[in-house]
């Protein structure tokens, strides 16, 4: 592909690395993600920077990421892109919401998607890396490679006693957040998950919906991360993490298990009516899609929707979002149209699996 | 992310208050989050918080004026917004930082990461004017204090950092910089 198509499929294309739906306990775990923030020595947090001093960072970054690897990575300006394709991005997670409010900021992205690295966001670099299913530690290897080729170029804020600097205390040290998206239909059911996560909070790692620090919980989707960045190392960070994820991943299958035995009639009817709704549905708000998606999920992974698959399912989940809702249409919408266009695209996309 | 409300603890808990049908979107720490929902904080709980909330005080009143050299942020731009200015404001505010980082990660010294690269690009890079002011700036009696201060909390050397303290607060009540 060429430079421009690359750029193309990064904004208009609903897969990126994290939906493609494959990995270890991909009946449970959606993604994996990696966030690493780095700040240059010496020179002021993006907040106090100057319009032209923000962009050299930017090219700054473009340059080193260039040199050092081989036209893997496009640089796309905040400046050149349209308020809906910013939000797009959003939607694809590629950036932060903040990120796509700032006219002064760029994200270099790699061209597989499994990379993005946020400029001038709230610290002056955020090197995401992104995985399907629980790949914490091959998000971090590659995070850590990815920041060591920054390093060669870059001289990186660091204090002996203190770490990274971040222009946020709470990410001091490491600048490590790593975090996991998890499908919890059953424990959400239960209510067990009330108590898990009260758990999780006194163990340092923080629960969030999947939008983003402001979303709230919906389609049973959690995100676990670790709030602790100082003091541990970077591969204790992720073991703590994914021990209690595992935990987790344990507890929501025997749930699972013991309402297959228990109630498989109500489940079957629940997952089909689903099918049934997405199928025919006029109108449907986003809220309503992801509760609808995962009954489709746990139906998948109980083999009994054995034609779906995960990659499907977060196309959809990106497909139903505004801004793409919108780029599809190729107009602004109302919410309430949106909700038109949204089971509209829907109904096509299953009708793509009766083919 | 910092708590909305008292910006010292990590915001952990998403929190949606509806009043006079408007609803109120915060990301609270778990003790604002309790107390936002009328919670009560048991008495020992609640004295084991007092120090600190004195000793943070203290340091806001005593350190008002000062400001980074670098980004001129100062320690209440930081209280407000959350937010530190450059990563020098982690020396120019280091006795104020440290047990707020000692709160949010029950420690302050790093464990991980270390930059592995001997940098050649970085002797040769070329200060900004700014930059070569700052470091040609010969450090006050002072400032050097202030310095080793935040030396000595960083390696949690306390006993030591609170003789350089009190020699700061003589220094300051004799009225020399
Ligand atoms: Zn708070
Ligand atoms: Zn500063």
């Amino acid at each position: 592909m060429s430079e421009s198509d690359y750029k193309e499929s990064f904004i208009n294309s609903p897969s990126t690395k994290w939906t493609e739906g494959y990995g270890k306990d991909s009946d449970i775990i959606i993604s994996s993600r990696i966030r690493l923030a780095r700040n240059l020595a010496e020179t002021p947090f993006p907040q106090n920077s100057k319009p032209e001093a923000a962009k050299k960072i930017i090219q700054k970054v473009d340059e080193a990421l260039s040199q050092s690897a081989k036209k893997q990575y496009e640089m796309l300006y905040m400046e050149d892109l349209q308020e809906l394709e910013r939000d797009m991005l959003v939607e694809k997670h590629l950036i932060s919401p903040a990120l796509a409010k700032k006219n002064t900021a760029g994200v270099s992205i790699r061209n597989d998607e499994g990379v993005a690295v946020m400029v001038n966001e709230e610290d002056h670099l955020r090197i995401q890396c992104f995985m399907p299913a629980l790949q914490l530690e091959e998000a971090w290897n590659l995070a850590n490679k990815v920041d060591n080729l920054l390093a060669e170029k870059l001289n990186f804020a660091y204090h002996e006693h203190l770490g990274y600097l971040t222009a946020c205390p709470t990410n001091t040290g490491t600048g490590l957040r790593a975090s996991v998206m998890l499908h919890l239909p059953l424990l959400t059911l239960s209510q067990e998950i009330k108590g898990i996560f009260a758990k999780v909070g006194k163990l340092g790692l923080a629960v969030r919906g999947i939008y983003g620090e402001e979303s709230e919980i919906v389609g049973n989707l959690y995100q676990i991360s670790n709030q602790v960045t100082l003091g541990l190392s970077e591969e204790e960070i992720i073991s703590n993490l994914s021990d209690v994820v595992g935990q987790i991943i344990a507890l929501e299958r025997k749930a699972r298990e013991n309402m297959e035995k228990q109630y498989s009639r109500t489940i079957y009817d629940k997952v089909w009516r689903s099918y049934g709704i997405m199928h025919y549905a006029q109108s449907m708000s986003s809220v309503e899609m992801l509760s609808q998606i995962s009954y489709l999920r746990l139906g998948m992974d109980m083999g009994i929707l054995p034609n779906l698959s995960a990659r499907f399912l977060n196309e959809m989940m990106v497909l139903g979002q505004p801004a793409f809702l919108q780029k599809q249409s190729g107009k602004p919408l109302l919410p309430e149209e949106r909700d038109w266009e949204r089971a509209s695209m829907i109904r096509k996309k299953m009708q793509e699996l009766e083919r | 992310m910092l708590c909305d409300k008292c910006k010292e603890r990590p915001a952990t808990v998403y929190f949606v208050q509806t009043i006079n049908n408007k609803s109120v979107k915060q990301h609270l720490c778990q003790e604002c989050a309790n107390k936002a929902m009328g919670l009560q904080l048991g008495l020992g709980n609640f004295s084991d918080w007092l120090p600190l909330f004195a000793s943070s005080q203290e340091s806001v009143s005593l350190q008002e004026e000062k400001s980074c050299p670098l980004c001129h942020t100062t320690y209440a731009d930081f209280a407000k917004s959350g937010k530190l200015g450059c990563s020098q404001c982690y020396t120019t505010f280091a006795k104020e930082l440290s047990p707020l980082l000692y709160r949010l990660h029950a420690t302050t010294e790093h464990r991980g990461k270390k930059p592995n690269v001997v940098q050649t690009a970085k002797t040769l890079q070329v200060p900004s004017q700014n930059e070569a002011q700052l470091q040609t700036k010969k450090l006050s009696p002072k400032e050097k204090l202030q310095k080793d201060l935040a030396e000595m909390v960083a390696q949690e050397r306390y006993e030591e950092a609170a003789i350089i303290r009190d020699k700061i607060k003589e220094m300051e009540k004799a009225g020399g910089e």
